[in-house]
């Protein structure tokens, strides 16, 4: 009489001790065995349903009623756990034993970086580009007419001693640049005024010595426009300086003297060790300009120049030259990547 | 430039400047003072004293023992003297004990001959105050007692040492620099004497000089002077030298030198008597010839040369260096006196020819000043007379007159000033005519003209740096100093140059290589023919260097780099030497080429093609040589790689190739191709472990182990570095232009299977890869991931398995098993036709 009642009872009872084991440890797998024995196409719930066939026609519709119940309450049950499964597994994650995070890194250690000169070349990019100026480069193999007789400093002239030159043996007076000035040549013959660039690269004197090098980075930052004066030339450099030095930089200029420059200046920087010698700089010699075929009494322009290489020693605290172009992996691999400081 | 304060203050009065003052001022003139140095006086405890009296000594005839006072107040010194005229009642200098003399002598308490001695009575050689040293100085009675001796002889002195810029040849002389400081501080110039006591005879009488070439010698200035006995040079003469850097050698070259250094002009002297036939000839030499110069090295000079000529011989290397056979030495009697003038550049050729840089050709080369040169002749003369006559040696006899040849007589140059120029340039817009005018005046400049606001010079015969009008505005800016220069920056034209994308595009790589943990080196871009032998190159390759240094550092370096592996390799090298053999570099360089030897390369290969564009700027279209850019790494194998969490993996073919493949995905660089290199790509990478990259037909460069060979000859041993060489200008043309990205939504699940298949030993995976790719009847699948590669035991001889993981995809459904294995099929079916693969 009661037996389809009874038949329920044992398979509440069950399903509740079936259910609470599984909540001990509701993983994915425990859940998903839950399901497939009781609501499974062959688990207990199916198989209760089979059996109803076998059912009295009194019994069957209250037997069936009841357990459509049960099952949806089963159902029920075990989507509540899967929820809670999810749970249990984050907190299962996140009860792993700590690792000893001061153990070393494996795939990336600490190493990758740029050299000096590429870091504080790339933060002059940064000041001028915002300055609106442009970066060309030229050639380091260079006839004597663009490294020399172009910037004013003819054949056989005593300015020629200024710097001791490299000559090459590939076709008639061809040199190792020894200034990136060559490159003011080439811009101009290329573009037409107003110009704005700053052109760095290597240049290479005969020397080699604890502080000269034989290969060595400028950088030349060229200004050509109707009305430019000596206050522009001032204006930039100190601009250009107090971004790189800092607010209160005091900047000396020194008469002197570059052929392809009039009036020719030296730049000095006051520093810790008192006035040093940065660069050189100058109103662009009309001679130039007439090299060039730009008409002087119309177009001013102003040319400086600096080493890179002894601005990266002066920021980077560096004391021997020689050091930057030794390739050395143990001193490289202390520089950063990124140029700013 | 070595210049002595108190020898300047000849020419200028100074007395209100400190020495720092003096050398800010010259320095602000352009005239830069690169150091200081100051010669003490005499040391302070060098006292006057009196000798109270004088007895002989009891051990000693020769010498006497001295009371003397300092000071009323204090008691006596006894001093031992070996002086003669060391007697009671003189005023003599006393070096207290304790004081220094010059030449670091330090006067300490002596004891001579069991006779205490407490300090030393000076001579004036002693003290450095005059040539006497055959008894001590004795003072004037006037002298106070106890007063410092220093304040009676100043010794003290400043030394400037002064870099001259090639451009200011006026100043290589006291007068010079004198000029320059008086027009900046508003003082007015002493002019040296020229006057001596002249002789009846002309210098004409007595040579007969002549110029054959008057562009070679423009001004020839002759003077004889008969008995100049010879004689050794006055104290103050060898100090002045000295001060100035040169060294005495006779009184007569010394005074030559000494009016050089004070008014610019080189002069050369000659021993009459050694002129053959009486003549001094300016002369340009026809035909090559030997030569003796006076340090007695012998010379080639050649045709073009200017010499001085006497009736025979060559006498002198004219404005560079005279002879050895025609030099004023210690039995000369006559001299003739040669200033002049020689052509620049003639005198800086064979200076520089012979190697022979000397005061004088420094000067010549830079310009001398030609109106100048009879004045010269006269105070020189003027200096011989007086000095001999001050040395004690008779009067000599100076010809009554110079003989001058001057046939082209220097026209003077003009150059007009204009205010406004000035104003514009110097940025000075208060800036006045008569406030230019007065500063130039000041340098020498003569007022030819004035027009309202524009003046006219003559410039100075001295100045040869002012021919334009810029010229002009720049002494208007020196003197006024640039400090009072506003600085403002420019307004400009908003519109930027156009800069190439190269600019960014290499650091761009730079920052990608050193974030895959490799640091960036610059070495020097220097080699040798060695250095290419090394890496197996031979010279028909392209890579062969053939551009040279006609003056490199060292024969290991007299070749310009083709590739940037020599110079990694070497700093592996020296890295392993410090130990650190887990080495990483990278470089951006340029490799250099000589175009001519495109046609003799019979090894070409695609990297190395004549079809180089490299992006900079060049407008020499008749360029014999070229650059191209190029970006090249190494890896070094670390040989004890241990981590914490196990072996490290070695840097091998495969990491690199990890770092390049990084490399170019960041950079937007698609379809990079590995093919097999051949032995003309390159000879320095093992063959079996190295790859040449294209991006389709384009060859950007390769990447492998070093040749074990290669190894060998760097001392690298059998752990060998990984390389890559790539050419950047080709890099950026590889760039994809856009950026593909696949938009259709992906709403249906992927699926996966492991598949593994048999193929022939020598397919390359890429090629397998392209096969299953190209599989007409493919629908689903949308990538594999390869997981193994077997050879060996199980897999017949000749074979091997690529097992990879197949994903399958559909934008339309969910797939189910049969679409997979229709898709499955469909590939083991077109493996098998196009490839013989079966699966294992």
């Amino acid at each position: 009489m009661s037996s389809y009642k009874e038949t329920l009872d044992v398979l509440r009872r069950e399903f509740e001790a079936d259910l609470k084991e599984a909540e001990k440890s509701p993983t994915a797998e425990v859940i998903e065995a839950l399901r497939l024995e009781w609501l499974g196409r062959k688990g207990r719930m199916a198989e209760q349903f089979l059996a109803l066939k076998e059912a009295s026609k009194e019994e069957r519709p209250l037997f069936g009623k009841e357990l459509n119940i049960l099952n949806s309450l089963i159902e029920d049950k075990v989507t509540a756990l899967k929820k809670e499964g999810k749970e249990f597994e984050v907190s299962a994650l996140l009860a792993r034993p700590p690792l000893d995070i001061t153990l070393p890194a494996i795939s990336h250690k600490a190493s990758g970086a740029l050299h000096p000169v590429t870091l504080v070349r790339q933060q002059m990019y940064e000041i001028f580009h915002r300055l609106g100026f442009s970066v060309f480069e030229g050639p380091e193999l260079e006839s004597e007419h663009y490294n020399f007789n172009a910037l004013n400093i003819p054949d056989n002239h005593p300015s020629r001693d200024m710097q001791d030159t490299f000559f090459l043996k590939n076709g008639a007076k061809m040199v190792l640049r020894t200034q990136t000035s060559n490159v003011q040549i080439h811009a101009m013959l290329k573009e037409k005024p107003p110009l704005r660039f700053i052109s760095p690269g290597k240049v290479y004197r005969v020397e080699s010595d604890a502080t000269h090098s034989p290969m060595f980075h400028q950088m030349e930052c060229v200004v050509v426009d109707k009305g430019i004066n000596f206050a522009h030339l001032k204006g930039v450099i100190e601009t250009f300086m107090t971004e790189i030095f800092g607010a209160d930089t005091k900047v000396r200029y020194r008469p002197s003297f570059f052929p392809f420059v009039e009036p020719g200046v030296e730049i000095d920087v006051y520093g810790k060790k008192g006035w040093l010698e940065i660069g050189g700089a100058g109103m662009i010699h009309p001679n130039v300009f007439e090299a060039v075929n730009y008409d002087s009494e119309v177009y001013t322009g102003y040319a400086f120049g600096f080493g890179l290489d002894r601005m990266a020693m002066l920021l980077y605290g560096l004391s021997d030259l020689r050091l930057l172009f030794e390739g050395s992996h143990s001193y490289h691999s202390q520089f950063p990547i990124i140029a700013k400081l | 430039m070595l210049l002595s304060k108190k020898w300047l203050s000849q020419y200028i009065d100074l007395s209100h400047f400190s020495a720092e003052e003096i050398a800010e001022t010259l320095t602000q003139l352009g005239l830069e003072v690169e150091s200081v140095e100051s010669l003490a006086p005499l040391h302070e405890n060098v006292v006057v004293g009196y000798i109270k009296k004088a007895s002989p000594h009891p051990n000693a005839d020769s010498l006497q023992v001295c009371e003397v006072s300092i000071a009323d107040s204090l008691e006596n010194l006894s001093i031992v003297c070996g002086a003669k005229n060391a007697r009671e009642g003189i005023y003599v200098a006393v070096a207290q004990v304790g004081s220094i003399l010059p030449g670091d002598f330090k006067i300490k308490k002596g004891n001579i001959r069991s006779i205490p001695s407490f300090g030393m009575l000076c001579s004036g050689k002693e003290l450095g105050v005059s040539d006497e040293d055959a008894g001590i100085l004795e003072l004037p009675s006037s002298s106070s007692l106890g007063k410092k001796v220093s304040e009676i002889f100043d010794t003290s002195d400043s030394i400037f040492d002064v870099s001259l810029t090639p451009n200011r040849s006026d100043c290589l002389s006291y007068r010079g620099i004198a000029r320059d400081l008086g027009a900046k501080l508003g003082k007015k110039l002493f002019s040296p004497s020229c006057e001596y006591k002249p002789s009846s005879f002309k210098t004409a009488e007595e040579i007969s000089s002549s110029v054959e070439n008057k562009e070679a010698c423009s001004r020839l200035v002759t003077l004889v002077i008969k008995n100049v006995t010879p004689a050794s040079s006055p104290l103050w003469l060898v100090k002045a030298l000295e001060k100035s850097g040169m060294r005495s050698i006779n009184l007569i070259v010394d005074l030559t030198n000494y009016v050089m250094l004070e008014l610019g002009q080189p002069i050369h002297a000659y021993d009459k008597k050694t002129l053959n036939g009486g003549k001094l000839v300016s002369a340009v030499l026809k035909k090559a010839q030997k030569f003796t110069t006076l340090d007695g090295k012998i010379v080639d000079l050649l045709p073009g040369d200017i010499v001085m000529m006497d009736g025979e011989k060559i006498v002198a290397i004219a404005g560079v260096m005279g002879g050895k056979d025609s030099e004023v030495t210690d039995t000369t009697k006559d001299i003739v006196i040669e200033v002049a003038q020689f052509s620049p550049l003639q005198v800086r050729a064979t200076s520089k020819r012979l190697g022979l840089h000397t005061d004088a050709s420094h000067r010549f080369e830079r310009g001398i000043d030609i109106e100048n040169i009879p004045f010269v002749a006269k105070r020189l003369a003027s200096l011989i007379q007086s000095t001999l006559k001050e040395v004690g040696v008779p009067d000599c006899e100076v010809a009554l007159d110079v003989q001058d040849i001057y046939p082209n007589q220097k026209l003077e140059s003009f150059v007009t000033f204009r205010l406004d120029r000035a104003r514009k340039i110097l940025a000075l817009p208060l800036l006045t005519i008569e406030e230019c005018v007065s500063f130039l005046e000041s340098l020498g400049l003569k007022l030819f003209k004035k027009k309202e606001d524009q003046a006219t010079f003559s410039t100075p015969s001295w100045r040869h740096d002012l021919a334009k009008e810029i010229d002009l505005i720049e002494e208007v800016g020196r003197l006024i100093g640039l400090d009072k220069i506003p600085s403002e920056l420019p307004s400009m034209n908003i519109r930027p140059n156009e800069e190439s994308p190269f600019i960014s595009f290499q650091d761009h790589c730079r920052f990608l290589l050193a974030s895959l943990g490799m640091s960036e080196v610059i070495t020097y871009p220097f080699s040798s023919e060695e250095d290419y032998k090394n890496l197996l190159c031979k010279e028909e390759d392209f890579l062969w260097p053939r551009v040279k240094l006609a003056n490199p550092l060292s024969e290991n370096e007299s070749f310009m780099q083709t590739s940037l592996v020599p110079s990694l390799l070497k700093s592996v090298h020296q890295n392993r030497n410090y130990s650190d053999d887990g080495s990483k570099l990278f470089e951006v360089g340029r490799a250099y080429f000589e175009k001519a030897s495109f046609s003799s390369v019979k090894r070409e290969s695609d990297f190395f093609k004549n079809d180089l564009k490299t992006n900079y700027l060049e407008s020499d279209k008749e360029k014999v040589v070229f650059e191209r850019n190029l970006i090249s790494g190494v890896l070094d194998s670390v040989s004890q790689g241990k981590t914490w969490q196990g072996e490290e993996t070695r840097s091998d073919f495969f990491k690199v190739k990890g770092i390049l493949e990084h490399f170019f995905h960041a950079l937007n660089i698609k379809y990079v191709e590995y093919r097999r290199p051949d032995e003309r790509d390159c000879p320095f990478l093992h063959p079996g472990a190295s790859a040449v990259l294209y991006s389709y037909d384009m060859c950007l460069g390769f990447v492998g182990e070093l040749h074990p060979r290669v190894a060998l000859s760097y001392d690298l041993g059998s752990l060998v570095p990984v390389l890559f060489e790539l050419d950047l200008d080709r890099c950026l043309d590889a760039v994809s232009q856009k950026v593909s990205v696949e938009t259709t939504e992906k709403k249906y699940p992927a699926v996966s299977r492991d598949l593994s298949f048999l193929v022939s030993s020598d397919l390359s995976f890429f090629d397998f890869k392209a096969c299953v790719l190209k599989n007409p009847r493919k629908k689903y699948m949308t990538r594999l991931e390869l997981f193994d590669v077997y050879e060996g035991e199980g897999v017949a001889e000749g074979k091997k398995s690529f097992a990879a993981r197949y994903f399958f995809q559909a934008s339309d459904k969910t797939l189910g098993e049969n679409d997979i294995k229709k898709e499955v099929d469909s590939l083991l079916r077109f493996l098998g036709e196009q490839l013989g693969a079966e699966q294992r």
